[in-house]
């Protein structure tokens, strides 16, 4: 930008959040790696650049987001737990 | 019989420490700055701070759940402009006044409608509210935008900005809403089956499954709750202002969770009530309220403001470490 302003970043803490969480690594702590943080962060890229360019305007990409981050992070656990939905009653 | 009454109050300051808190800074404020103790000042405190505070009631119970819900900010946006541009439709052209009632319905259940959601998504997902919540704050952040198409809307009808400066007797119409909700969810928690449900999956969930507990639909009832109180401070905020933006409500999220945690709610659940958050809330109130008055810049504030939870947390943490250590021997 060649310049900096007092209120640069804000927001970014949740994007930023989003590429890690997207990458498999865990709230929990104990699972993860850099590289997958790569990809999940370039998965977001894509999904946002991609949008834009298709037309949308740009907060049509966090109602994106809004379902990609929760997808994955569902089918990352019921993976895990070998089926769909929580047994939780 | 003197010494036991002192002993009380003194055990009630050590549960409730955010009182004793507030009363420091109360004190400070009153000595340090001749326009803070005023009737017309408290008054203000109240109404500032009833957006937040609203907001907090319902958070108290996700967060004693052992949740969160990171989306509220986006849904005083989303009721925010749903009560004022709805009221505006020419389908309620001649309802005269009348024409706020459908808006405030929607506006209302639009907030329950997602809280359910997220709730839902939590219960048989299983994934964490955390993460649920980060989603949804930014993708009802997005609804709001596609609702508005970026538009600030304005109320035509000038009772309804009225409605929020209005006074019931001496006090204002917003603070009588506020402490009426904060004795309903008092009553709630601690004297309903529900409140006590709230403790128990928080404090530990398999027992509660064991109990007989349904976790699921309860937790969803408290993220709608909280959906609830977040519409109910988009509303209440809207009509102060008479508008509304689509970037209402940024970072309230912040705000209400650090009021709910300085009130002694334990972030992992199973911890904490009303009285402590309203002392938090009133916390905050009065430290933005008073510095404002010393003219202390807003950035100074968040630092402030900043350094004291995590002041807090650190004394929370020793003091828990030193019950239990007390509970071992």
């Amino acid at each position: 930008m060649g310049g900096s302003q007092n209120n640069v970043g804000q927001g970014y803490e949740l994007q930023v959040l989003a590429g890690v969480i997207l990458g498999g690594t865990s709230l929990l702590g104990g699972s993860g790696t850099v590289l997958k943080t790569v990809i999940g962060v370039l998965i977001l890229g894509f999904i946002q650049n991609g949008l834009l360019l298709l037309g949308f305007a740009y907060y049509v990409q966090w109602l994106v987001t809004w379902v990609v981050i929760i997808l994955a992070v569902w089918l990352d656990i019921a993976a895990k737990r070998g089926r769909l939905l929580s047994p939780i009653a | 019989m003197a010494t036991l009454k002192q002993n009380k109050a003194l055990r009630w300051l050590t549960e409730n420490p955010i009182w004793g808190f507030c009363a420091l800074i109360f004190v400070f404020f009153s000595l340090s700055n001749e326009f803070f103790f005023d009737v017309n000042n408290f008054q203000n405190i109240l109404v500032q701070t009833s957006t937040i505070g609203l907001i907090a009631l319902g958070m108290t119970l996700v967060m004693i759940n052992g949740n969160i819900d990171l989306s509220v900010g986006a849904v005083v946006a989303l009721a925010a402009s749903l009560m004022v541009d709805l009221q505006s439709w020419s389908a309620f052209e001649n309802w005269g006044n009348w024409q706020m009632l459908p808006a405030l319905i929607v506006a209302l259940a639009a907030g329950t409608a997602l809280g359910a959601l997220n709730g839902i998504i939590v219960w048989k997902t299983g994934v964490d509210a955390f993460i649920v919540t980060l989603g949804a704050m930014l993708g009802v952040r997005g609804l709001v935008f596609v609702y508005t198409e970026e538009q600030s809307f304005f109320a035509m009808n000038f009772t309804f900005s009225d409605l929020g400066m209005s006074s019931i007797g001496p006090m204002p119409a917003l603070a009588i809403l506020f402490l009426v909700a904060t004795v309903l969810v008092h009553i709630l928690l601690s004297r309903t089956v529900h409140g006590r449900n709230t403790y128990a999956v928080g404090g530990n969930r398999e027992a509660a499954v064991n109990a007989g507990i349904r976790v699921g639909p309860h937790m969803v009832v408290n993220f709608m709750i909280v959906g609830f109180f977040a519409a109910l401070a988009g509303v209440t905020l809207s009509s102060q202002m008479g508008a509304s933006t689509p970037n209402l409500g940024r970072e309230y999220e912040l705000w209400v969770i650090t009021a709910v945690v300085l009130g002694g709610t334990k972030l992992a659940g199973g911890a904490g009530n009303i009285i402590g958050t309203f002392g938090g809330v009133l916390a905050i109130g009065i430290l933005r309220n008073g510095m404002n008055l010393m003219q202390v810049p807003a950035f100074y504030v968040l630092v402030i403001m900043g350094s004291i939870l995590i002041a807090v947390l650190i004394l929370d943490k020793q003091l828990t470490r030193k019950g239990v250590e007390a509970l071992r021997t």
